[in-house]
């Protein structure tokens, strides 16, 4: 079982730095945009600023309503902070579901089935409890 | 501006998570609402945030260093979304009030015992459950704070993954503390040692999170422009605190822990009297 150069530690550990790396980058890429866009005169952050910190619960984004207005080509030419963000934020998500996986993975190569049918477990549930959120 | 000072103040709330295997919503809410007048949707929306980004940022450090038990977790995921899928469907059947403060006291007596509890650098094998031997569950950890190799069985397997899924309808139902909850079942019920209760916590809490964040997206209760400092400045910390956290005393982590315990548990009892 030790022949393998990686072990699941390692293979995980990977996963989890190379994870964070990259949906960190986004959302820094994003973080810095919407700097420039508001120095530049935009004041949809600043109006977005003025409501969060008044306490105000009016405000609502969902990366749907993203994907809508600016679907097409309209989406590569005009480089959006919002956009970086929340695919930045969308693949951090993945890194836990993308863990589970990789570790079913990592015990079957070990074989441990055992530990395969755990993660599987893990996973169904998962996606009844994403299921069921939607329905909520 | 306002952005940096938020930056900041996650920085703190990640590396506290790393260290004690927390989310860091405990911290970061009362911030974001008492301290900056934001309103709580927002502040329970972007604290999803918070803890997947502590954990696998915390985590990547942990598993690498075999701090993290990642059999004891994965057994015990099954526990903690079962658990979560059941609380989230029992909201609006029970009523929280009561919940909140029955949680609160048990948080404030596990306060108590885990004061006097004591981490012991050797726990003899042949106290291990036996599904810990058949689940190749027991193990062994370098803790540079020492210089020493820890190794512990794991006890009360049983009990353990019951707390599990006590702990997963609890924050399924109250959508908070599972973290909190997570520490406190490990160390509890199956005698791990402290920091690799914590650093397993921080690699669990991601998985339940990242299972709800689906919901706070859909709902638009996760803002850009407040997610992208809070992120990164928990990512920040929770590397700093991952290395921070190999340092510190067990003994400190365990205070350290029942400080933010006390905390948490103020919170749910004024919460619960509302």
């Amino acid at each position: 079982m030790t022949q393998h150069k990686h072990t699941a530690e390692d293979l995980i550990s990977a996963l989890l730095r190379k994870g964070v790396l990259f949906s960190g980058s986004f959302i820094l890429i994003g973080w810095v945009q919407s700097i420039l866009e508001t120095s530049s005169g935009s004041h949809r952050h600043e109006e977005v600023w003025t409501t969060l910190l008044g306490g105000g619960s009016s405000l609502s984004f969902s990366p749907e309503s993203l994907m809508n207005q600016r679907l097409g080509w309209d989406l590569l030419l005009t480089p959006h902070s919002s956009l970086w963000i929340t695919l930045g934020l969308l693949s951090l998500l993945m890194v836990p579901i993308l863990r589970i996986i990789l570790s079913a993975w990592a015990f079957y190569r070990e074989r441990d089935y055992l530990f395969v049918l755990f993660s599987c477990v893990v996973l169904g549930v998962l996606s009844v409890g994403l299921l069921l959120g939607h329905s909520l | 501006m306002i952005s940096l000072l938020i930056f900041g103040i996650s920085i703190l709330a990640g590396s506290l998570g790393a260290i004690l295997g927390i989310g860091g919503g405990a911290i970061l809410i009362p911030a974001l609402t008492l301290g900056l007048g934001i309103h709580i949707r927002y502040a329970i929306g972007v604290s999803i945030i918070t803890v997947i980004a502590t954990s696998s940022g915390a985590a990547a450090a942990y598993v690498k260093d075999r701090l993290t038990n990642i059999r004891v977790a994965i057994f015990l995921e099954m526990a903690t979304t079962i658990g979560a899928v059941i609380g989230v469907s029992l909201t609006g059947i029970l009523r929280p009030q009561l919940l909140y403060v029955l949680f609160g006291l048990v948080l404030f007596q596990s306060a108590y015992a885990m004061w006097k509890k004591k981490d012991s650098t050797h726990l003899s094998s042949s106290t291990a459950h036996p599904w810990a031997n058949y689940m190749k569950l027991n193990s062994s950890f370098l803790d540079p704070a020492i210089r020493q190799h820890v190794s512990y069985s794991v006890l009360r397997v049983p009990l353990g993954f019951l707390m599990m899924l006590v702990a997963g309808m609890l924050s399924g139902l109250l959508g908070i503390g599972s973290g909190i909850l997570k520490v406190l079942a490990m160390d509890r019920a199956m005698g791990l040692p402290i920091k690799v209760s914590s650093s397993t916590s921080n690699f669990m809490i991601g998985v339940t999170a990242a299972a709800s964040a689906g919901v706070y997206f859909q709902r638009g209760d996760i803002i850009p422009e407040l997610a992208a400092p809070v992120a990164l400045g928990v990512l920040v910390g929770a590397w700093i605190g991952s290395r921070l956290m190999q340092r510190i005393s067990a003994q400190k982590i365990r205070k350290l822990f029942v400080a933010v315990l006390l905390v948490i548990a103020v919170q749910m009892i004024l919460k619960g009297m509302q």
